[in-house]
């Protein structure tokens, strides 16, 4: 196991380099003009300049290329265009949000989408079943910006139950960064107002991003468990006169978990993505906010260093997903042998 | 901060509680409980209210809150030419002086007064006696000295205005004088306007320089200003949250805000509806028919001030069909200025006269303006050799810039009567300005709004008009070029006395429309949304998109 994780985290780093090589070519391809964008309506061609040979832009672009290569060895992401400041910063300031939204709708996903699968897989065919395929379809098929703005006016303007945006209330005083998770950063500083204002705060946002892949993952689930109770190592559990509780704990669920987690594994990436549209509407000030910023500012070194910590972050969860199996399946090594 | 947050949990907790049972009972029986604010305050940000003292700020009469649809992007009021940040400097840092409301008359600010030669080669300030930083600095004739010397060496922001400066002097210690090789129009007001020399702390800059950067890197994170509110906590696309500064030398009254935060919110609904719902006060940059769909909802007004604003429409005058002036005369008379400005402007706005707005300094009365006649433009077209038009035309615009696409589709609509085809395409911000700074590649009729940094009509024709504004040294991307008005521009901006100066201006106008390099369309009214409880705000076009938080009150 460990020689495999060793391997993978090598390749890792060869996959990275790729992701650099590809980004940078294809942010630069763009002929774009970040300088003038960067220096203002009123700046001169002097300013403009200055500019420019101040974020290195007027080098040929293999040197920049090899500046940033260089620098990113020494763990530095470069200066942000935009934001004036270096990307390594602003990824420390908008990272810990995202992932707090994204663990939260992935919690979501597995503690509603899971049991809902599972649950409508059991009871194939009857009426609860057909009502929750309707409703899968129907969050499956719901882009994220719409169900956001429909949530927003449903829940702040109408109900006024839900905050509508950020992730804590205007007046109120962010913790000092722990973690930068504020769920936790305001229980740790025993903030329990700023803790409970946190959460609700995360409802809507992570509600807009689970629901799609709660419908997935329940879809998922659903098909895997029919497939296990079709099998014929049901049929000899029930012959050995195993309840049914037994056989959905022991045999159901963690074969169905097999197909499921690599769909689990694929959803994170499909909600990482989702996260820049949640964000925006929300006003999230996660690392899709600043992607979008980034991009539309063609800001090279931060879009490099977003692509960078997303790619870092689908790696790292394919290779959890990749050790679950074999916690769940025997049947699965990760030497390629199969295990006997 | 440095409040204990345990403190406040335990003491609160209880209280609070009640507070949400009774809120909620009273809402239950349809009771006038709490006000919405408040119960929403509650719900959301966990019973913020009843707590005082604690690590919560209570949204109440002292607080403003003002949403702004776009970041800012550095607290450094040095290095920036970018819309949004200004709001931030203008009420953390100051001036030498200022414009008297909404009019472009010089009045004092730390300077108390100001002196102008003859020749308008030497300008004297008298600076104010007892200001201070809020680091207990004291503003003196070396302060300002070193803030002026910092912009001219820091090379961004108003740095290109203080170029004609040969020497500072400080014959006292509050006396400033400044030398110029010649006279240059506008010279004043890069001391006044929205991009200005802000003084800050020398103390804070000396003591956090880096490198020769000047204090960059500091001053992007810290402001320290002689202005009425400091910055309490900011956070880049999250919130800015400024508090009173105790020791402001204007002095303070009880009905100002006693705090003020700066919300960046980045999707316009979101926006709409927290402005709506009277959680937020102001809400800048939201798009035009967000704007307009909020005036007349109840508990908001909209000003309707007119601006300096002025949007255009450019043509290529290099290359392909409109390089002939004659097509670009037959355009602009194809185009239904009317039209445009009553239905798809609601009217909040008014055909432009030249380049320059109406309301400006040096704007030739008599400058005409093309009006809607298709016959003549078939006929000027088809003098120009193209009978039944027959070309096509590329407009540019970038995402994110809501005026411009309407404005292309109604050109598009406009010129199909003349058999002219216009194409639309959207792009990247960056992608645009890359397309249409670089002389080869521009080719097409983009949008344009100018507005000025320095209250002088050069800031307008030279930028946008002159050949030496063209590719990355201005805004001249239609690759306008005609000598005449390049002379005239440049003794403009060079001679002393106002009544030729403005002669020579007004001589450049005529021969602008003449050659009809854009379409001058229209001058914007400015369109701000605010809560109807909100009273003090005087807009100038000098400094459009911020807001004086001194100034303003709740009624």
């Amino acid at each position: 196991m460990l020689i495999f994780i060793v391997k993978r985290l090598l390749l890792t780093v060869l996959v990275l380099a790729g992701v650099c090589v590809i980004t940078f070519a294809l942010t630069h391809l763009v002929p774009g003009n970040p300088a003038r964008l960067l220096a203002g309506q009123h700046a001169t061609e002097a300013q403009v300049a200055a500019l420019a040979a101040q974020y290195g832009l007027d080098k040929p672009l293999p040197t920049q290329f090899w500046i940033y290569m260089t620098g990113l060895i020494h763990g530095d992401l470069g200066m942000s265009l935009t934001y004036r400041r270096p990307v390594f910063d602003d990824l420390a300031q908008f990272l810990p949000a995202s992932i707090e939204l994204t663990l939260t709708a992935v919690l979501l996903t597995v503690f509603i989408g899971l049991p809902l699968g599972l649950f409508a897989g059991v009871n194939r065919g009857r009426p609860l079943d057909h009502v929750l395929r309707v409703l899968t379809v129907g969050g499956v098929s719901m882009p994220i910006f719409w169900l956001g703005i429909i949530l927003q006016i449903v829940f702040y303007k109408h109900l006024q139950l839900l905050p509508i945006g950020g992730r804590l209330g205007i007046t109120e005083i962010e913790p000092t960064q722990l973690t930068g998770f504020y769920v936790i950063d305001t229980w740790a500083e025993g903030d329990y107002q700023a803790f409970r204002s946190s959460l609700l705060h995360l409802v809507l946002p992570a509600s807009t991003l689970a629901i799609g892949s709660i419908a997935v993952i329940s879809r998922m689930m659903r098909a895997s468990v029919i497939e296990v109770l079709d099998s014929d190592y049901i049929r000899t559990a029930r012959a050995k006169g195993l309840t049914d509780g037994q056989i959905l704990r022991r045999h159901v669920f963690r074969n169905a978990m097999v197909p499921t987690t690599t769909v689990l594994g694929l959803q994170i990436g499909a909600l990482l993505a989702g996260n820049v549209l949640a964000e925006v509407v929300f006003s999230w000030p996660g690392i899709g906010l600043y992607a979008v910023n980034a991009i539309k500012n063609l800001d090279y070194p931060a879009i490099m260093g977003v692509t960078l910590v997303i790619s870092i972050i689908y790696v790292v969860v394919n290779l959890v997903v990749d050790i679950a199996y074999v916690v769940l399946d025997p049947r699965i090594s990760l030497d390629g042998r199969t295990a006997r | 901060m440095g409040l204990n947050a345990g403190d406040a949990g335990l003491g609160g907790k209880q209280d609070t509680r009640e507070e949400v049972m009774s809120a909620l009972n009273g809402i239950a029986a349809g009771m006038p409980g709490p006000s919405r604010r408040a119960f929403l305050a509650m719900a959301a940000g966990g019973l913020a209210l009843p707590l005082t003292g604690g690590r919560v700020v209570a949204a109440s009469a002292d607080t403003l809150v003002v949403a702004s649809g776009a970041d800012a992007v550095t607290l450094d009021p040095g290095v920036s030419f970018d819309g949004q940040s200004p709001l931030l400097w203008r009420n953390v840092y100051e001036a030498l002086i200022d414009y008297r409301d909404d009019t472009l008359e010089f009045v004092p600010q730390l300077a108390e007064s100001f002196d102008v030669s003859d020749d308008k080669k030497t300008y004297t300030f008298k600076i104010r006696r007892n200001v201070k930083f809020t680091d207990g600095e004291i503003l003196d004739a070396a302060a300002v000295k070193f803030n002026i010397e910092r912009q001219t060496k820091v090379g961004q922001g108003i740095a290109f205005a203080l170029a004609a400066i040969e020497s500072i002097e400080t014959p006292d210690d509050f006396t400033v004088v400044l030398r110029l090789g010649a006279p240059s129009d506008g010279f004043l007001s890069a001391f006044a306007s929205l991009y200005t020399v802000k003084m800050i702390s020398p103390k804070a800059i000396r003591d956090n320089e880096k490198d020769g950067d000047h204090a960059q890197a500091w001053l992007r994170d810290n402001m320290v200003g002689t202005g009425p509110y400091a910055m309490r906590s900011y956070k880049q696309s999250q919130q800015a949250v400024l508090e009173r500064n105790p020791d402001y030398w204007r002095g303070w009254k009880d009905d100002h805000f006693d705090r003020v935060i700066v919300k960046y919110v980045h999707e316009a609904s979101t926006e709409r509806l927290l402005l709506e719902q009277g959680d937020v006060d102001v809400a800048l940059f939201l798009p035009d028919d967000v704007v307009e769909s909020l005036d007349g909802k109840p508990g908001i007004v909209v000003t309707d001030e007119p601006s300096f604003n002025v949007y255009y429409l450019c043509f290529n005058c290099k290359n392909g069909p409109t390089a002939d002036p004659r097509v670009r005369r037959a355009l602009a008379q194809a185009f239904n200025y009317d039209d445009y400005i009553n239905n798809a402007l609601r009217g909040k706005a008014r055909q432009a006269h030249g380049p320059i707005p109406s309301g400006f300094v040096g704007h030739a009365k008599d400058t005409p303006a093309y009006s809607f006649n298709l016959e003549k433009a078939k006929q000027l077209l088809a003098e120009a050799g193209y009978p039944n038009g027959g070309f096509k035309l590329k407009y540019t615009y970038e995402t994110g810039y809501f005026w411009k696409r309407p404005l292309g589709e109604f050109m598009q609509a406009n010129m199909k009567e003349l058999g002219v085809d216009v194409e639309i395409q959207e792009l990247s911000p960056s992608a645009w300005a890359g397309l249409l700074s670089n002389p080869d590649t521009a080719d097409h009729c983009f949008g344009l709004v100018w507005w000025p940094t320095l209250a002088t009509p050069y800031d307008y024709m030279w930028s946008l008009f002159h050949t030496a504004a063209q590719g990355n040294a201005g805004y001249n991307w239609g690759y306008y070029s005609n000598p005449e008005v390049d002379r005239l521009l440049d003794e403009g901006a060079a001679e002393p006395d106002e009544a030729r100066r403005l002669d020579l201006y007004a001589k450049a106008q005529m021969l602008i429309v003449e050659d009809s390099p854009a379409l001058f369309i229209y001058e914007k009214n400015y369109r701000l949304p605010m809560s109807d409880k909100i009273s003090g705000f005087v807009f100038n076009g000098m400094r459009t998109e911020t807001l004086d938080f001194y100034s303003l009150r709740r009624a």
